[in-house]
């Protein structure tokens, strides 16, 4: 029954910088809303050549997490850009809380 | 098969009166508490929110609450449940809450109570010719800060689902649902992988797996499993941005004031140092290249913050020699306060 495990190799995937087209393919997000998420600050593009946006594999599951904000608690744009940033600066507290209680 | 009674009324907290508003109202409130996006990490969360997505699901829908409701009043939750005779499970297409962190319930991401009383998921798998890319997975790995810089090769085992192998994805069997998915086409299964963590991920960052999400249905390819990468802290170096690191290191007074040659610890191990003359506590002194492995590439600095440690108990030469020196110098640190 159990399959032998899959050996992956990382090294080229972690890299990954993902074009407007490949971001659209991963996660099936309108281009269009994509594009209003960036203007909104809501998902950033690590990069820029020429036109063409680039983004982090971190970006895909920015865009889930957008998407399930808006369809599980009916948040709209402002509150979904309001519920990120809290959430970041809850993630840089805990992890400098954790840091001051392992030092002192 | 017995399974566990579900008292939505319950899991709400509304009475088995409330209206639709109420139920609405009950339902919003508990989901935003609950969301497992919301509360990172937090399994119990999840389950919880994921019991409430079910119990509305059935109280919010006038027909299969009124189902429910024929059930009676007199069920306990988790009282082993048997459907009353003449039941017949429907497939009644319903909403969508698999894509949740780790789905560790039946496909759909629903209780085997809702299954048995509901049917399972037979909504778009039924449908001839119908692709849809299958779920993402999320799941998150925890790495120490030495793993993240150096690469690391970690075994993660998840629990995804995969295409039924007694009925191969179609839920039927001779006719009647198949026994071992229920009718789902799917199983959950756990899945183990061998991951290699290139070197120089930090907090955050997220690996993508092609293809190693849930399977698709039809032809549709996979959906892909994104590890969202978690650091432990260090116990000595803190992780400052763009590879930098920061790290307290204590220093006698004379080193201070003398200048001295000390080692100091960093991620590939202990360098030497050089603390100039006359160096100050918490001055920030700089070890170029030092720090984590940058993502283009090179490497970030270390930061050294002095902090002046005095003995914790002096000898009495120690003491002669500070008294000596305390009435030798005319140095007052006072007048370096500005008011």
């Amino acid at each position: 029954m159990s399959k032998p495990r899959a050996p992956i190799i990382l090294g080229r995937i972690e890299r990954e910088q993902l074009t407007l087209d490949a971001l659209v393919a991963c996660t099936g997000v309108h281009p269009a809303r994509i594009e209003y998420f960036v203007e909104y600050g809501l998902i950033e593009p690590i990069a820029r050549t020429g036109t063409q946006w680039l983004f982090d594999t971190a970006c895909i599951a920015r865009l889930r997490m957008i998407e399930r904000l808006r369809r599980d608690l009916g948040a709209n744009l402002a509150g979904i850009a309001v519920i990120l940033d809290l959430l970041d600066r809850l993630t840089t507290l805990q992890r400098e809380v954790e840091q001051w209680r392992r030092r002192s | 098969m017995a399974v566990k009674f579900q008292d939505y009324y319950e899991v709400l907290g509304v009475s088995r009166t409330a209206t639709a508003d109420d139920i609405k109202q009950a339902y919003r409130k508990l989901a935003r508490k609950y969301h497992p996006d919301v509360n990172p990490g937090d399994t119990t969360a999840e389950e919880k929110f994921k019991d409430i997505g079910e119990a509305y699901e059935v109280l919010s829908d006038p027909e299969k609450r009124k189902r429910y409701d024929q059930l009676g009043e007199h069920w306990k939750a988790g009282a082993d449940f048997t459907p009353p005779p003449g039941w017949e499970g429907g497939h009644v297409e319903y909403g969508d809450f698999g894509d949740l962190f780790g789905s560790g319930r039946g496909p759909g991401g629903f209780s085997d109570f809702f299954a048995t009383l509901f049917g399972t998921r037979h909504g778009p798998r039924a449908g001839a010719g119908f692709a849809m890319r299958g779920q993402d997975v999320e799941a998150a790995i925890d790495l120490s800060l030495e793993e993240a810089h150096h690469g690391a090769t970690r075994t993660i085992t998840l629990h995804t689902t995969a295409v039924c192998p007694t009925c191969h994805g179609s839920g039927v069997q001779e006719k009647h649902p198949c026994a071992t998915c229920r009718g789902a086409g799917v199983v959950t299964r756990p899945k183990t992988l061998d991951v290699t963590i290139p070197a120089g991920v930090r907090h955050g960052s997220v690996i993508r797996l092609a293809g190693q999400g849930e399977p698709g249905t039809g032809n549709a390819p996979a959906g892909d499993l994104l590890l969202h990468v978690q650091l432990r802290p260090h116990p000595l170096l803190h992780v400052l941005s763009e590879g930098d690191v920061e790290i307290e290191l204590p220093v006698a007074p004379w080193e201070a004031a003398l200048g001295a040659k000390v080692r100091v610890p960093t991620i590939e191990g202990a360098v030497d140092m050089t603390i100039p003359t006359g160096a100050q506590g918490s001055q920030r002194l700089r070890l170029r290249g030092q720090g984590l492995h940058r993502r283009s590439s090179g490497r970030g600095d270390q930061y050294v913050r002095l902090k002046l440690v005095n003995p914790p108990t002096l000898t009495e030469s120690e003491r002669a020699l500070f008294e000596q020196l305390a009435a030798a110098s005319r140095f007052n640190p006072r007048e370096l306060m500005k008011g």
